[in-house]
């Protein structure tokens, strides 16, 4: 495990936000078609047709293909006024996928996941969850139908302690009533001793069972975001949706987190669905990659060819390619020095191009 | 490495969050305050130290906390801002009431007629709560503070036109105007504006403290069970609250009705406390008094309400020696405490001296706290 | 600037805990013979939109005192305290318990219904005598042997409106304007709505309003000129029924007014164009232009002492006080009795044969059920003076 992390500490933490307009002059149709038959890089207008809809789901990874897919996504778009700010989405996932969802800040990738659990109504196109489609469905339907998500801007419940918001999440499988809530009945010491447990079981996988008692909103910033997986996990979804999960955590954190999202993918085996501008986390465990721009596809494929395919690297990546290596040569040189030093932790966490402090 | 993916969070990483669920704290503290004043009001009243002045406001006394608990329900606990507690207050009045007259033709122990009453005002009460959450718990913050104080009026105005009387075979009849059919003049209960008239006056010191400890009692449970973390989950942050499934609308609601039920118990008492009861009571100001009472003890505090209710329902009675200046006293003391109670600075400073005072110093870490907080806002204030 | 708050919060504490120990500690010295003067006590509404009523009461009161004081020096020696209740109920109760506190022998009422009936309650319980100047319903005196009314009683003033309308405005087409938010106002017009169609005569509207909206009543006086009235009961005070007579006059609609007890003051109101009173009806006890010598003592008295011309409230406490005084006399009682014994004593007084005379009345007799016997008299608005009916 020691020589894991130290590995990916060094991958490449790109914000692409940064690098966004370099797509914008893009216009040429560019079609992959000599990858075994997998696409990389398709012009959205030419390749979603909305008469004849894209079939994507030769990128379900091998492992998941005889199973039915956990999420099936056609032609999805949705209008805010005059603007559409998604149009002709197509995804599938497979039932134990890890799945990314990569593009520039404003790109519609949250807008995505708000459609996903129901917080917008799309206005166009299909949602199947699970085999079913999810129209008309609330988002505390999405929910129970097995759908838990976080948010990019952490959504925890301030005031309650870090174990009442597990608990909270377990709320479904607590089985007592209102009458039994007011009374404290020995139903109700029943219940809370055995979803005290339960919260403390989800608690050791994250590591935080000091802070149990504590209030979610005084945190720090990882363990915010450590909680709020946490929290969508103990409501039991067959998928997980994350967004921007590693968001303000420093690149021992993140690798760790590496680790746990597979970690939960398969001792749960679900499928995970999740947003992130930091490439390392995404290339590190993603088995899947939708690169989205301008509310459309932009690309799909596997991370070897999202990363490798050299038009995707000069569109996605290509202005700033030099600056990113420059400053990739200068990170390494510190965080090896730290190393050097013994206090990779400090030297990370003290960097300056971190999006948010803790 | 199966059962321990992450790194354990280090003591040194929180040592800026704040410990949370202090629920048995809260109890203990909230019971004792009732039982403890309780008793010792009581010793001083049989070795004749308290007046008829103080005497005579224990009940209203008890029904005012009991009333700031459960509105802290609605405003603490669910986070919405009820304009129109005093409305719930009424319908548990009269319908309590009335079920004391009924229940007082055929039965004269007074224990089951006030535990009869006070259930059938919490029920009643809770009723008009259901019926009035369900249009408008789907609004939010100012709007449901608005529409709360309309309905809180219309409650009250309702109250105004509505006549109850027994006819001359003892059965409840009742109507929407001045006469009722086949009921004297003389054998109405409730008679619109006039309000209820001749109620026996039942409620006592004790019936008070049993109403307050059982309010205490449901709030307490109720915020720390499977509901009451649903309803500070969703007041925390609704997006997430549904995002995990919890029912916003059904969560906002059950605060709201056992809010008002609560309110409706109360109200009972404190009408079987008067011999007359006029709708005009329970207006707008009663609400706002109330919601005083929630605000000075702090939003959520259960014994801070407690504190703030018994003090502020006590504190007009003592100026009387100021005679016309009395409510002009009343109101400057209310904004100095008000301002006091919720100056960061001074806050820090009253806690720093309790800390020194604090008999329980060496048991928990307030002590310590106290003083920590007292250093840093002396750094902010240099 | 942080030390001053803190001291400034040390007093504003201490202050408060001062009062509040103040206010425990006043339990010990009640009456038990002590001859000191005999407190007659009043609760009523000095502060808020009542306190008209409330400090009309206690300057008539603190009037009479002051003249039975001077008056005897060698007799039974009076105190008068009046202690603000709000007109609602529960202060009621606690302002009479202050002044239980403070050793009060006799309590003249409270000032309003509302918070009198709560009140008279206690002092039934606590069998001190009372006698109400103003409280007007009929559940302040009901079931209660210790507890009289100086003012006629709601119904009896309904009832009275209502024969006196039937026997001299037997052709008017009778509307009634009313606040229904108001237990004083819809209980005259109860009983007089039930009076008047006992005669077998029909009221051609009725129109109510509650005190949260009592400044518009375009509505109510529209309804009543649709509907013909040429004769309008207000069982109302008189401030909203002084924007009632201001709106009925911008539209042109001029029937006869006729009022309550409650309409006394609407000469003497600020801003009011006394003008478009002229013709308004009342049935009232008092008058303050009436020419009789008590009257015109008792204003004298009251316009030196207060500055204002005394109102019907006024006259009502002065003449309880001298009530209360001359049955205390009768009964042979002296300063050192107990309220218990003065209660019993004052009880067998008002309840039997005991005639007083005042400025609301000549010859007032109360009845077992605590209701005063006195005839009230309809007077007309002329010139901006009450005239008695022709």
């Amino acid at each position: 495990m020691a020589d894991k992390k130290d590995s990916r500490e060094v991958i490449r933490d790109i914000d692409i936000s940064d690098s966004g307009h370099a797509y914008e002059n893009r216009q040429e149709i560019y079609y992959n078609d000599n990858v075994g038959g997998r696409a990389v890089f398709v012009d959205s207008k030419e390749q979603y047709d909305p008469d004849e809809p894209y079939n994507d789901e030769v990128f379900i990874p091998e492992k998941d293909r005889d199973k039915a897919p956990i999420l099936q996504v056609k032609n999805l778009g949705i209008d805010f006024g005059g603007l559409t700010a998604v149009d002709n989405f197509n995804l599938t996932l497979g039932r134990t996928e890890i799945g990314g969802l990569i593009g520039p800040n404003g790109a519609g990738k949250t807008t995505i996941f708000n459609m996903l659990t129901k917080v917008y109504e799309p206005t166009r196109g299909e949602i199947f969850f699970d085999g079913k489609s999810t129209k008309g469905m609330t988002t505390v339907d999405i929910n129970k139908a097995g759908m838990a998500r976080t948010f990019q801007n952490i959504r925890l419940f301030d005031k309650l302690t870090v174990e009442e918001n597990i608990k909270v999440a377990l709320h479904h499988t607590t089985n007592y009533g209102l009458i039994d809530g007011m009374l404290h009945t020995p139903k109700y010491r029943h219940e809370e001793f055995r979803i005290r447990k339960e919260a403390m079981k989800y608690l050791k996988i994250f590591g935080m069972t000091k802070t149990a008692d504590y209030r979610a909103g005084s945190l720090p910033y990882g363990a915010q975001r450590r909680l709020e997986i946490m929290r969508a996990l103990a409501t039991k979804p067959k998928l997980l949706l994350l967004d921007e999960p590693a968001a303000g955590m420093n690149p021992s954190e993140t690798s760790e987190l590496m680790d746990t999202i597979k970690e939960i993918r398969d001792r749960f085996q679900i499928a995970v669905f999740l947003i992130e501008h930091d490439m390392s986390l995404v290339m590190g465990i993603c088995e899947g990659i939708v690169v989205l721009n301008y509310g459309r596809v932009i690309a799909k494929g596997w991370p070897e060819e999202i990363q490798s395919n050299p038009k995707v690297i000069e569109a996605y990546l290509g202005k700033s390619r030099g600056k990113m290596e420059e400053e990739e040569e200068k990170e390494k040189a510190d965080i090896e020095k730290a190393l050097k030093k013994g206090r990779l932790e400090s030297a990370a966490s003290g960097k300056p191009d971190r999006k948010a402090g803790e | 490495m199966a059962e321990r993916i992450l790194k354990n969070i280090s003591s040194r990483g929180l040592k800026n969050a704040v410990k949370g669920n202090e629920y048995r704290k809260e109890a203990s503290i909230s019971y004792g305050i009732l039982i403890g004043g309780y008793i010792l009001f009581q010793i001083l009243t049989a070795a004749g130290l308290i007046g008829h002045n103080l005497q005579g406001q224990f009940v209203p006394i008890c029904v005012y906390i009991s009333l700031a608990v459960s509105l802290n329900l609605v405003v603490g606990i669910s986070g919405e801002l009820s304009l129109g507690h005093a409305g719930f207050m009424a319908v548990g009045a009269f319908s309590g009431i009335l079920m004391s007259r009924i229940l007082g033709q055929s039965m004269s122990f007074e224990p089951a007629i006030i535990i009869i009453s006070m259930l059938f005002g919490a029920l009643i009460a809770s009723i008009a709560g259901f019926i009035i959450g369900i249009p408008i718990l789907g609004l939010r913050g100012d709007y449901l503070a608005i529409v709360t104080l309309a309905f809180g009026e219309i409650i009250r105005n309702f109250m105004n036109v509505l006549y109850f009387g027994f006819d001359g075979n003892g059965r409840l009849r009742f109507a929407f105007n001045h006469t009722i059919d086949g009921v004297e003049n003389n054998d109405r209960i409730i008679t619109g504006a006039i309000g209820a008239t001749g109620t026996k006056t039942m409620a006592t010191f004790t019936w008070g403290l049993i109403l307050c400890l059982f309010t205490v009692f449901i709030v307490l449970n109720l915020k720390n069970s499977k509901q009451g973390r649903a309803i500070m989950s969703i007041r925390d942050n609704r997006i997430a609250g549904e995002s995990i499934g919890l029912d916003v609308r059904k969560y906002k609601l059950m605060a709201f009705v056992v809010s008002a039920a609560l309110a409706g118990m109360a109200g009972c008492l404190f009408g079987l406390n008067y011999s007359t009861l006029v709708p005009i009571k329970f207006n707008f100001n009663t609400s706002v008094l109330i919601l005083v009472f929630v605000v000075l003890g702090g939003v959520g505090n259960i014994w801070g309400g407690i504190i703030a209710a018994a003090l502020l329902t006590v504190l007009p009675e003592t100026f009387r020696q100021f005679a016309d200046y009395r409510m002009l006293t009343y109101a400057i003391v209310l904004i100095l405490v008000m301002i006091c109670t919720y100056n960061p600075a001074i806050k820090s400073r009253l806690s720093g001296f309790w800390a020194k005072v604090n008999p329980f110093k060496n048991k928990n870490k307030s002590g310590g706290k106290g003083k920590g907080k007292r250093k840093k806002s002396r750094k902010e204030a240099v | 600037m942080k030390k001053n708050w803190t001291k400034f919060v040390v007093v504003a504490l201490s202050c408060m805990m001062a009062f509040m120990l103040a206010a425990c500690g006043g339990g010990g010295s009640s009456d038990a013979g002590e001859a000191g003067p005999v407190l007659l006590g009043n609760t009523g509404p000095l502060t808020g939109p009542a306190a008209i009523y409330g400090n009309a009461v206690k300057n008539g009161g603190q009037l009479a005192v002051d003249e039975i004081n001077a008056a005897n020096p060698d007799g039974i020696q009076l105190a008068w305290q009046a202690e603000d209740d709000e007109a609602d109920g529960e202060k009621a109760v606690n302002a009479y318990n202050k002044l239980m506190d403070d050793g009060m022998k006799v309590f003249i009422g409270s000032t309003t219904s509302g918070s009198c009936v709560a009140a008279s309650e206690k002092a039934f319980e606590d069998r001190v005598f009372e006698l109400t100047p103003s409280a007007s319903q009929v559940a302040v005196t009901e079931g209660k042997d210790n507890v009289f009314q100086l003012c006629f009683s709601d119904p009896n003033q309904g009832v009275a409106a209502a024969d006196w309308v039937v026997a001299n405005m037997a052709d008017a087409k009778v509307g009634v304007i009313y606040n229904n938010a108001s237990d004083y106002s819809a209980g005259i017009f109860d009983k007089f709505k039930a009076e008047y169609e006992a005669s077998g005569k029909q009221l051609v509207a009725v129109e109510a309003f509650s005190d949260d909206a009592n400044t518009d009543f375009q509505a109510q006086i529209n309804a009543m000129k649709n509907a013909g009235a040429d004769f309008v009961f207000l069982p109302i005070y008189y401030t909203p029924a002084s924007n009632i007579l201001i709106q009925a006059d911008k539209i042109g609609y001029a029937p006869t007014f006729f009022g309550v007890d409650g309409m006394d003051g609407i000469l003497t109101l600020e801003g009011f164009d006394t003008k478009l009173a002229e013709g308004v009806m009342l049935l009232t006890p008092f008058i303050a232009t009436a020419e009789d010598e008590a009257t015109q003592n008792f204003v004298a008295a009251y316009k030196e002492a207060y500055g204002e011309e005394p109102n019907q409230f006024a006259a009502d406490a002065y003449d309880c006080v001298y009530a209360v005084y001359g049955a205390m006399n009768a009964a042979g009682l002296d300063a050192s009795a107990s309220h218990e014994e003065i209660c019993e004593a004052l009880i067998a007084q008002f309840a039997g044969d005991y005639v007083a005379s005042g400025v609301t009345g000549a010859e007032m007799e109360w009845n077992e059920a605590g209701e005063v016997n006195k005839t009230p008299n309809a007077m007309v608005i002329e010139n901006g003076v009450y005239v008695p009916v022709q």
